[in-house]
């Protein structure tokens, strides 16, 4: 893109709280039943059926709230947002509009141009549609088991500047909501969100051009490209005098480029109000204490402790740190007495080859006691790093203690000192020959006395070990 | 506040509620009647009294996140016009 131009860019993200039920009704939200049968008179929109709000949805809007540095108000409120679309039945989505749950926070953003930080500029609590499918001779068929799933919906103030700034602010954020529990962080499924606002202007400009929505876009990758091509089409129209409509559009993954989704239709009037049927939203001391109580440390703070306080390289920290469980596997092993550098080399290479992630969940093939005791035995000179790699594919799948396999198999180090003196004074006293010759000069004799006692030990002793107590007594004066 | 023939109209739009030009001309005369009474209300020195949503003092009761008895399927879909698929039937509202 021409260097006189800029793009702008806020991002609206919907996640979805992890909660069991729906956020005004006791439907299920697991994700993958038959369709319409997590469904109710509540979330169809039958008349007369009232919402009743849950709980857990409040604790884990409160939570992601606290983790992203967002104000919780004591009082929000939910409101009516109106508009007709066959997957809303009621006519109209409950959200939160002019008093939202929590505003004002930030994200901290590591950029290719350097640090950067986003502005939140608020989160609220919302109900999701239901899901259509399109194109079934003239039809569209339609599943209510999404609708009414709660949703926390964060928009950025359009302080990113470029596609991959914005793929970037979203790999933070996701990586906040899944480490506090809040959300699994799954774009392919839909139960992580984006929508993009996306305008450009002259470099130095400090009016906001018109903005474009971006709907849909369910990759980070996506997310880049999207924005990237929207932003070469806005500047084109612009170069070539024309205006940019603002409009709703969709990206076309083959073609890379936009369309226009909803074309020229009535700008929406949402006509929102407060929802008579839910009183105000109080968050009281006994809901922040419950927020608060399960919230867990940052991953931007834990890379910071893992890289300042423990000397791991700062690219294997970003992988530790990418995934909870992964992250716990790591502690978990430092608490079991791992060294820190060595279990942040294993783990990112050893461990996740074979780990499946899927969500919040992830199946490791080994356990952070077996890494640890393979880490100790390579630290302790047992195993060459080669060796370890081998016995963690034997031990993988089962519980078995890599330790009691290499002792089994007689490796092991003798480190005992009484013993290898002993075995040192034995050669010595049996070489008359090659101490001779080590007198007089022929330091290379000292390799074939360690080489002695290694064989004597079968290949236990500790090498270092060995050649200090051998040159100790070989560089004694004869008696 | 008085009500025009275009404000109703476009209300009417909003809801989706198709009126013919007779009933649109009676609307608009009920209407702008309504309004003339919550109008009386305006009237009123109200300047210290913040705007009332809800009863003062209500906050929302939260209930556990305990899942609850669904609707079987069938009793679901009986009331939709059309249905396909185990799904709810709409003539198409995207072009693809």
């Amino acid at each position: 893109m021409s260097a006189r131009w800029e793009t702008v860019v806020g991002l609206e993200v919907h996640a979805q709280l992890l909660t069991r039920t729906k956020l005004f009704c006791g439907c299920p939200t697991s994700a993958g039943a038959p369709p319409n049968v997590q469904v109710c008179a509540v979330c169809l929109g039958l008349p007369g059926a009232l919402p009743a709000a849950n709980r857990e949805a409040i604790v884990l809007g409160v939570r992601a709230a606290l983790a992203l540095g967002l104000t919780v108000h004591e009082e929000s409120v939910f409101a009516r947002k109106s508009y007709f679309y066959p997957d809303l039945p009621k006519g109209y989505q409950i959200s939160q509009f002019e008093r939202p749950l929590a505003t004002g926070g930030q994200l901290d953003l590591e950029t290719s141009a350097g640090p950067r930080r986003v502005t939140l500029q608020r989160l609220h609590l919302e109900e999701d549609a239901g899901k259509s499918v399109h194109g079934h001779g003239g039809d569209s068929l339609v599943d209510l088991n999404r609708a009414g799933v709660p949703l926390a919906e964060i928009v950025s103030a359009p302080d990113l500047r470029s596609g991959e700034e914005a793929a970037t602010y979203l790999r933070a954020l996701r990586d906040v909501l899944v480490f506090q529990g809040v959300n699994d962080g799954n774009l392919e499924s839909g139960s992580f969100r984006c929508d993009a606002n996306v305008s450009v202007r002259r470099q130095g400009s400090d009016t906001l051009g018109t903005r474009v929505e971006l709907k849909n876009l369910n990759s980070f990758r996506f997310v880049q490209r999207a924005i990237e091509a929207e932003a070469r089409r806005q500047v084109a129209l612009l170069e070539a005098g024309a205006a940019v409509d603002a409009e709703t559009r969709s990206y076309d993954p083959e073609a890379d480029r936009t369309a226009s989704l909803r074309g020229k239709e009535e700008a929406h009037d949402y006509r929102y109000f407060p929802d008579p049927d839910l009183p105000p939203l109080r968050v009281d001391e006994a809901l922040l204490e419950a927020a608060r109580a399960g919230l867990g440390e940052s991953p931007a703070a834990l890379r910071a402790r893992w890289t300042e306080g423990l000397g791991v390289p700062a690219a294997a920290a970003r992988t530790l740190a990418s995934h909870p469980r992964i992250a716990e596997f790591f502690q978990r092993a430092l608490a079991l007495g791992a060294d820190a550098r060595r279990a942040a080399a294993w783990i990112p290479t050893e461990v996740l080859r074979g780990a499946e992630i899927d969500g919040l969940a992830a199946t490791f093939r080994v356990t952070p006691e077996q890494v640890t005791e393979l880490l100790a035995l390579v630290e302790e000179g047992v195993l060459s790093g080669k060796q370890a790699k081998d016995l963690q594919l034997e031990v993988e799948g089962t519980d078995a203690s890599p330790r009691a396999i290499a002792e089994g198999r007689g490796l092991r180090v003798v480190a005992d000192e009484a013993a290898l003196a002993a075995l040192c004074d034995e050669l010595i006293a049996g070489a008359e020959r090659q101490v001779a010759a080590y007198r007089k000069g022929q330091r290379g004799v000292l390799g074939w006395f360690v080489g002695q006692a290694m064989q004597r030990t079968r290949g236990a002793a500790d090498p270092r070990l060995v050649t200090r107590l051998l040159t100790e007594r070989l560089d004694k004066p004869a008696s | 506040m008085s009500l025009d023939r275009e404000t109703v109209a476009r209300v009417a739009r909003l809801a989706r509620i198709e009126l013919s030009d007779s009933e649109l001309e009676g609307l608009v005369r009920d209407l702008e009647r309504i309004v003339a009474y919550v109008d009386e209300i305006g009237a009123l020195p109200l300047e210290a009294v913040p705007p009332t949503a809800h009863a003062p003092g209500a906050t929302l009761p939260l209930r556990p996140d305990a899942p609850l008895p669904c609707l079987d399927r069938e009793v679901a879909l009986a009331e939709a016009p059309r249905q396909a698929e185990s799904a709810f039937a709409v003539p198409e509202f995207v072009t693809e």
